[in-house]
């Protein structure tokens, strides 16, 4: 079930809310959840739930394992540990592996069907996360309700964010789905409320222009300009959507009680590689360091930058076997190397002016934007023609009209000028952050320009959006990241 | 939490609450004043306001409904060629009763079935006129038919107050009708899914008149976006095309069982749609589901009443056949608007040439 999807706002969410208001004690609305997320995975299929079932019985028994083995059996823990790692590794890749040689493609996939039973990547680091924390022993032991919980709470079910155990099982302990409150729900709502009008309104509106493009690149010829557009479109098209979903997954949670990890912090006003990596898709950056990086120099002893390409490449497989994915996840890594030298062989200065700051702003966002393009194309020669057509002048009418330059006006009026949720939200933020404190850039959940209250005023903003939002909805898609 | 806090919460959802009705209030009694699917019709709200006809440019939300209050014995279904090709006139200069045209943008083969199929079990018709583009069993994209029917039987005033202002496509298309700045005094079609020769029709026609009188940007644009569509036509296709044909298969079949006269036709497309097909590499599935098409016709011969079948598509397929005029421009003139639609004067050629 997708969250624009009329099942989900008009029926699934309502019922799931006045189910959970009424019930008393928090284990009912835990076990309630439960279920209600399960149905809420089933829906996409049948042959998807029994993967996710499997999966959850599986890496709940090796998690258990684990917390029982003692350390004596380090031998057995280990070998329990790399069970269970690649066990999720080789059930991720044998379903991406399925995927492409189904024929429908490799790549970037605009279409309906999803080839691999939904949210596994996400899944997949989820409970590779889990086993690793009871082997490091964070986790001392499980319920199976909670590891339940963890697992198939729907808000983050399908695209993240990628949450840890520790974080959800101290919330559940907390007593957090213990009262149904009134203004968990109102902020809840709003910020769902502006998750949907920027998925709906935006990142839907600004794709049929990108996908036009991109289709025509690869099939025939466009306009230089035109393609410069659609490149820095799709940059936006992308934070709107995913960042969309990450919204209205930390708004969902937050009707319940249950505070999620925020997954974007001001991504495209980033300042370099690695400031852009604090800022986006932060539950999957802090899980590859968590996971991957910092193993790989502290165990494994590989210099940094052996380690940043390990961990860039991966980040690009997880995406998909394709080879657009990989070359993205190499591009990655040495911009990720070119910054890191750059790092070390000209010390930072301290402070720097406004245009400094902007064109390190503009710089950054153009690179993104450029390879974006080898994410967006959904095959080798496509990329050819799209890098084709961006270097060549090709002074052709262009296939973009008045509509598109207002939606793209707006779109980064949002992406720049408009404030993240965090701030937009901070007198009822309550989302936790994965980053440590000192990777949080600087005006993180502060106050800005404008601010959200509970009061008429919003209300009316908020109820007007719903109205908008819930008319068009029938125009809307599915999310990017659900391909994943 | 302090109960200050649950009370300023309580108060904020309330106002969301009130804004919502209203908003949706607001709404409803739009959709009753515009009758944007035109099912309302004489019992709109405010009449005076709103023109007759059909508002929406979403021929999927409209067209479906259409024949629950239309009376029609024969009626013309297809793709926006059909949409645009075909006028009441051309029906009435031949003699062929009361018509209704289902023409919807981009129609696919699913479509046409699901759309045709209970037409042709409703016992209304005598006669139903479908034109079958190439495109139509190779869309690489399902397009969405509307989920919002009413079954016939169930027309009456109330059910169509509730499929005209409760319903969701209702409203979504009222606040299109004025999001696109449409006035509502300019319908697209009439009751009869004509489009409506009114001040969108002559303003539409005079721009084509003008920009496309010589091969520049809007007919290059067109080109490329043909190309483009055509390219994505790929190896994945054939289970979704076998399965349209079996689907026309059907439909003869239904239209010979319930006495409905079929004229299935392949329609008319100038010689640049060819060059673009050539161009893209998909001339020869091109030609091959011209023989398909004929060969389903020549297993339905043994019916109970065979459908009747002409293939116009090589009328203008060479440069030679179309006019001298026509050969680089779109001129009103000239039989095609564009790359792929054809003018009323080419419709009416394809009634006659069944009367032939």
């Amino acid at each position: 079930m997708n969250f624009t999807a009329w099942q989900f706002l008009w029926v699934f969410l309502p019922l799931c809310i006045l189910t959970f208001a009424l019930l008393k004690h928090a284990t009912g609305r835990q076990l309630f959840l439960i279920v209600a997320s399960l149905f809420f995975y089933a829906y996409s299929g049948a042959s998807n739930a029994a993967v996710l079932v499997i999966s959850i019985i599986v890496n709940y028994t090796v998690g258990r394992i684990l917390c029982s083995l003692n350390t004596p059996n380090q031998q057995w823990r280990l070998f329990t540990l790399w069970l269970g790692v690649f066990g999720n590794l080789g059930c991720l890749i044998a379903f991406k592996v399925l995927a492409i040689s189904s024929g429908e493609g490799e790549g970037f996939r605009t279409e309906q069907d999803i080839l691999i039973p939904l949210a596994l990547s996400f899944i997949t680091f989820q409970q590779i996360g889990f086993i690793y924390s009871c082997y490091t022993k964070k986790i001392q032991q499980v319920k199976i309700q909670n590891y339940l919980f963890f697992i198939a709470f729907f808000p983050q079910l399908i695209m993240g964010p990628i949450v840890r155990y520790e974080d959800i099982n101290h919330q559940l302990k907390s007593g957090n789905l213990k009262r149904f409150s009134l203004e968990n729900f109102a902020v809840g709502l709003s910020i769902f409320s502006f998750g949907l009008a920027k998925k709906v309104l935006l990142a839907d509106s600004i794709f049929i222009y990108v996908d036009q493009i991109f289709t025509a690149a690869v099939a025939t010829q466009v306009s230089t300009t035109d393609m410069w557009f659609a490149i820095i479109a799709f940059q936006l098209q992308i934070f709107l959507d995913f960042s969309a979903y990450a919204d209205m997954a930390i708004g969902l949670a937050r009707i319940f009680g249950i505070n999620l990890p925020v997954n974007f912090d001001r991504p495209l006003k980033a300042r370099d590689r690695f400031d852009l990596w604090r800022r986006w898709h932060i539950s999957f950056v802090v899980f590859m360091r968590t996971h991957v990086f910092r193993p790989l120099i502290r165990k494994a002893k590989l210099p940094v930058a052996l380690a940043l390409i390990v961990t860039g490449l991966l980040s690009g497989v997880w995406h998909g076997l394709g080879w657009t994915f990989i070359i993205w996840g190499a591009l990655q890594t040495l911009l990720m190397l070119a910054a890191h030298y750059r790092k070390k062989i000209f010390t930072p200065s301290d402070g720097a002016g406004r245009v400094s700051i902007f064109f390190s702003i503009a710089t950054t966002f153009l690179v993104t934007s450029l390879i974006g393009a080898v994410f967006r194309t959904p095959t080798i020669e496509g990329v050819f023609a799209v890098y084709g057509q961006l270097l060549a002048w090709n002074p052709l009418s262009s296939l973009l009209g008045l509509r598109f330059y207002l939606i793209f006006f707006v779109c980064a009026f949002v992406a720049w000028v408009w404030p993240d949720t965090h701030q937009l939200f901070h007198r009822y933020w309550r989302a936790t952050d994965l980053r440590s404190v000192n990777a949080r850039p600087r005006g993180f959940a502060e106050p800005s320009w404008i601010e959200f209250r509970l009061s008429i005023p919003w209300a009316i903003i908020g109820g007007v959006t719903m109205v908008i939002c819930c008319l068009l909805l029938s125009q809307s898609g599915r999310f990017i990241y659900v391909q994943f | 939490m302090s109960n200050s806090k649950e009370k300023i919460a309580g108060t904020y959802l309330l106002g969301l609450a009130i804004t919502l009705l209203v908003a949706l209030g607001s709404v409803i009694l739009l959709s009753w004043i515009v009758d944007p699917l035109g099912i309302l019709r004489e019992d709109r709200g405010l009449p005076m306001l709103c023109a007759d006809g059909i508002k929406t440019n979403n021929d999927r939300a409209s067209i479906p409904l259409l024949p629950l209050k239309t009376d029609f014995s024969q009626a013309i279904i297809g793709t926006s060629r059909i949409k645009r090709g075909f006028t009441q006139g051309a029906f009435e200069k031949n003699s062929l009763g009361k018509a209704a045209n289902l023409g919807i943008s981009s129609l696919n083969l699913n479509e046409l079935h699901r759309l045709s199929m209970p037409l042709i079990r409703s016992g209304q018709l005598d006669t139903l006129w479908a034109g079958l583009d190439f495109g139509m069993f190779s869309m690489l994209k399902p397009a969405k038919m509307e989920l919002y029917e009413i079954s016939p039987e169930s027309n009456n005033r109330w059910q169509s107050y509730l499929a005209s202002t409760l319903s969701l496509t209702a409203w979504r298309e009222t606040t299109y009708v004025f999001l696109r700045f449409h006035n509502c005094r300019t319908p697209t079609r009439d009751y009869r899914g004509f489009i409506i020769k009114g001040r969108s029709w002559n303003k539409r026609d005079k721009d084509w008149n003008q920009k496309q009188n010589r091969l520049g940007p809007p007919v290059e644009r067109q080109g490329r976006r043909l190309l483009a569509n055509f390219s994505k036509i790929d190896a994945t296709q054939p289970a979704r095309y076998q399965y349209h044909l079996t689907l026309l298969e059907q439909m003869i079949k239904e239209a010979s069982d319930h006495s409905v006269q079929l004229h299935l036709f392949i329609n008319p497309s100038p010689p640049r749609y060819f060059d673009t097909l050539e161009r893209a590499g998909k001339l020869d599935e091109y030609r091959q589901w011209q023989l398909d098409i004929q060969a389903l016709i020549q297993n339905a011969h043994h019916t109970a009443m065979p459908p009747k079948f002409r293939d116009f598509s090589d009328w203008y397929s060479h440069e030679d056949s179309m006019p001298p005029v026509c050969h680089d421009s779109f001129s009103s003139t000239c039989p095609f608007y564009d790359f792929t639609h054809y003018r009323p004067h080419i419709g009416q050629q394809i009634l006659k040439a069944f009367q032939d």
